[in-house]
C-alpha cells in the first residue's frame, strides 16, 4: 500500500461546503422571486442576503490554503480554460460580485447610503445573470475533483452532478434554517407557504442526490481496478460509516423523511403543509452537516486514491 | 547545411541492473537543494514475489516522467507549470501559488509541497546540467548504469538505441499522459 499524503485538508472542505451553500441560496431566492414575487419575497430576500457570504469566507479560507496567500492575483492575470481552478476562480469573482449587488437591492430603504437607479431592473438583471453563475460555482467545485484522472475515487462525471444538487440542497437547508429560526413578520399562513416551497424544492434535490449516489456506487464495482479498489474507502475502508450514517442516512434519508412528512399530505389531500420550527431546524441541521460530510469524505478519500498498475 | 532537429528528452531505466542503493536520491537532493524532508525522485521496490526459495524482488527507479500530455499543465490556473519544446515540464516559481492542485493531477506522485517556499516543486530534468551539455545528476551519480537519459529524436542517440533493441513499458499508460520515462526489465 502506498503511502499517500493530504494536501486538501479542512480549509478546502470548508470552502466546498461554503461556496455550495451561496450557490443554493442564490438559486433558492431568484427561483423564488420569479415564482411569485409577493408570496415568497421573505425567502427571495434572505437568500439574496445569505448568497455573498459563506461563498466570501469560503474564499478567504482558500487563501490561508495557499502556499503563498499574496500572490493569489496570478489566478486573474489568465484565464486557462483546461483548469476547472481558473475557471472556478473566475465564477467566484463574478458570483461574489453579482450576489453582493443583489443583496444590496434587497437592504431595508434605511440601510441604503447609495440610491441605486432602476433598482427593480438591477435585480432582474442580476438574478438573470447571476443564475448561470451560480449554476457554475456549484457545478465546477464537482468537476474541479472530477476532472482529475490520477484519482481514481473523484474521476466520475457524476460527482459534479452530485457535488451541485448537494449544493443547491445546503442552499435550501440553511434558508429553511433561517425561517424555522427566525419566525419573519407576516401571517402564518405566508410562513406555510414559504415552508411549503423550501420543503418540495428539497425534497425533489435530496431524491436526485441519492439517484446519483446509487449510480456512483453501481458503477464502481463494474469499472476498472483503479476505480473499485478506490471506492473502497466508503464499502468497507477508513470512511464507510462516515459515509454512510453521515451522509447518506442523517444527511439525506432522515431528513427527506422528515421533510416529506411534513410537506407530503399537503399534495395529496386538501391539508396544510405541517408548520412545525422544530423540525425544520432539525431536517435543516442534518442536511446541512450532511452535505458538508459528503465534502470531507469526497475530498479526503480521492487523495486517498491513485491508480493501480 | 546541417538541419536543426527540434530535441525531445527522456528517461531510459533498466531495471534488472538497479540495486536500490539511493544514490540518485542523495545526488538529486544534493545538486537540487531539495529540502530534506521530501525527494524528486525515489526507487519502489517490487516484491518479494514469489515462494522460498524461489523468491525474486525488483527495484524501480522513478521522478517526473516529463509527459507528452501533462496533467499537471493542464490543470494548473496560474500557467506557472509549463511543458518546453524540448519536452521538459517546469513550474514558474513566480506564477506559482501554491495551490497544489498539479499535485492531485499527477498520476505519478511526482510533485512535492515546498513549505519555507510556499510552491510546488519536481524535477526539474536538471535542465541546468542539460542546458550546459552535463547529463542530469541522477544520471551521473548511478553507479550501476540503469539510468539513460538522451534525446529521442536523434536515432543515434543511446536512449533511442536502447528503446530500438529492447522491449519497453511505461508507468500508467492508463492516465494518457504520455510519460517520457521508459523502462527496460
Amino acid at each position: 500500500m502506498e503511502h499517500f499524503l493530504i494536501e486538501w485538508g479542512q480549509l478546502v472542505v470548508f470552502y466546498l461546503f461554503l461556496a455550495g451553500i451561496s450557490a443554493g441560496a442564490f438559486v433558492t431566492s431568484v427561483f423564488a422571486f420569479h415564482v411569485d414575487p409577493d408570496r415568497y419575497k421573505n425567502i427571495a430576500r434572505m437568500g439574496a442576503f445569505i448568497a455573498p457570504i459563506p461563498v466570501s469566507i469560503g474564499c478567504a479560507l482558500l487563501l490561508f490554503d495557499l502556499g503563498r496567500p499574496l500572490h493569489f492575483y496570478n489566478l486573474y492575470r489568465t484565464l486557462q480554460w483546461t483548469s476547472p481552478m481558473s475557471i472556478g476562480s473566475w465564477l467566484l469573482a463574478i458570483f461574489i460580485m453579482i450576489g453582493a449587488v443583489r443583496a444590496y437591492t434587497f437592504f431595508p430603504e434605511a440601510w441604503k447610503i447609495v440610491k441605486l437607479p432602476f433598482e427593480h431592473r438591477i435585480r432582474s438583471v442580476t438574478a438573470l445573470t447571476g443564475l448561470p453563475i451560480a449554476l457554475g460555482v456549484g457545478i465546477y467545485t464537482g468537476i474541479l475533483l472530477g476532472a482529475i484522472t490520477a484519482r481514481p475515487f473523484w474521476n466520475t462525471p457524476l460527482l459534479a452532478e452530485l457535488f451541485l444538487f448537494s449544493a443547491l440542497s445546503t442552499g435550501v437547508a440553511t434558508l429553511l434554517l433561517i425561517c424555522s429560526l427566525n419566525p419573519l413578520q407576516g401571517p402564518a399562513e405566508s410562513k406555510r407557504e414559504e415552508h411549503k416551497f423550501l420543503l418540495s424544492f428539497d425534497v425533489v434535490l435530496i431524491t436526485i442526490e441519492l439517484f446519483i449516489i446509487i449510480p456512483i456506487i453501481l458503477h464502481s464495482q463494474l469499472s476498472t481496478l483503479s476505480i473499485r479498489e478506490s471506492i473502497h474507502v466508503i464499502l468497507g475502508g477508513a470512511f464507510t460509516s462516515l459515509f454512510w450514517i453521515g451522509t447518506v442516512l442523517f444527511g439525506l434519508l432522515v431528513p427527506l423523511a422528515i421533510e416529506l412528512f411534513e410537506v407530503f399530505p399537503a399534495f395529496v389531500r386538501k391539508v396544510h403543509t405541517k408548520w412545525n420550527p422544530v423540525l425544520g431546524v432539525l431536517s435543516s441541521l442534518l442536511i446541512i452537516v450532511g452535505g458538508y460530510l459528503l465534502r470531507y469524505v469526497v475530498t479526503y478519500g480521492g487523495q486517498m486514491s491513485g491508480m493501480i498498475e | 547545411m546541417k538541419e536543426q532537429h527540434q530535441k525531445r528528452y527522456v528517461f531510459v531505466i533498466e531495471i534488472s541492473k538497479c540495486i536500490d542503493c539511493k544514490a540518485c536520491m542523495v545526488g538529486c537532493m544534493a545538486e537540487n537543494q531539495v529540502p530534506v524532508e521530501h525527494s524528486r525522485n525515489w526507487v519502489h521496490q517490487k516484491g518479494p514475489n514469489g515462494v522460498f526459495p524461489d523468491l525474486g524482488m525488483s527495484f524501480e527507479p522513478g521522478n517526473c516522467m516529463h509527459c507528452e500530455n501533462p496533467p499537471c499543465e493542464r490543470v494548473c490556473p496560474t500557467r506557472a507549470t509549463y511543458k518546453r519544446d524540448d519536452g521538459i515540464v517546469l513550474v514558474n516559481k513566480d506564477r506559482c501559488i501554491g495551490c497544489k492542485y498539479c499535485m492531485m493531477a499527477c498520476p505519478y506522485n511526482a510533485r512535492y509541497f515546498d513549505e519555507k517556499k510556499g510552491v510546488v516543486d519536481k524535477c526539474t530534468f536538471c535542465v541546468h546540467r542539460v542546458t550546459a551539455g552535463l547529463d542530469t545528476s541522477c544520471v551521473h551519480t548511478c553507479m550501476t548504469g540503469a539510468r539513460h537519459f538522451g534525446d529521442i529524436k536523434d536515432s543515434n542517440s543511446e536512449v533511442s538505441r536502447l528503446l530500438a533493441t529492447h522491449e519497453h513499458h511505461v508507468k500508467l499508460a492508463a492516465a494518457g499522459s504520455g510519460p517520457a520515462m521508459y523502462y527496460i526489465y
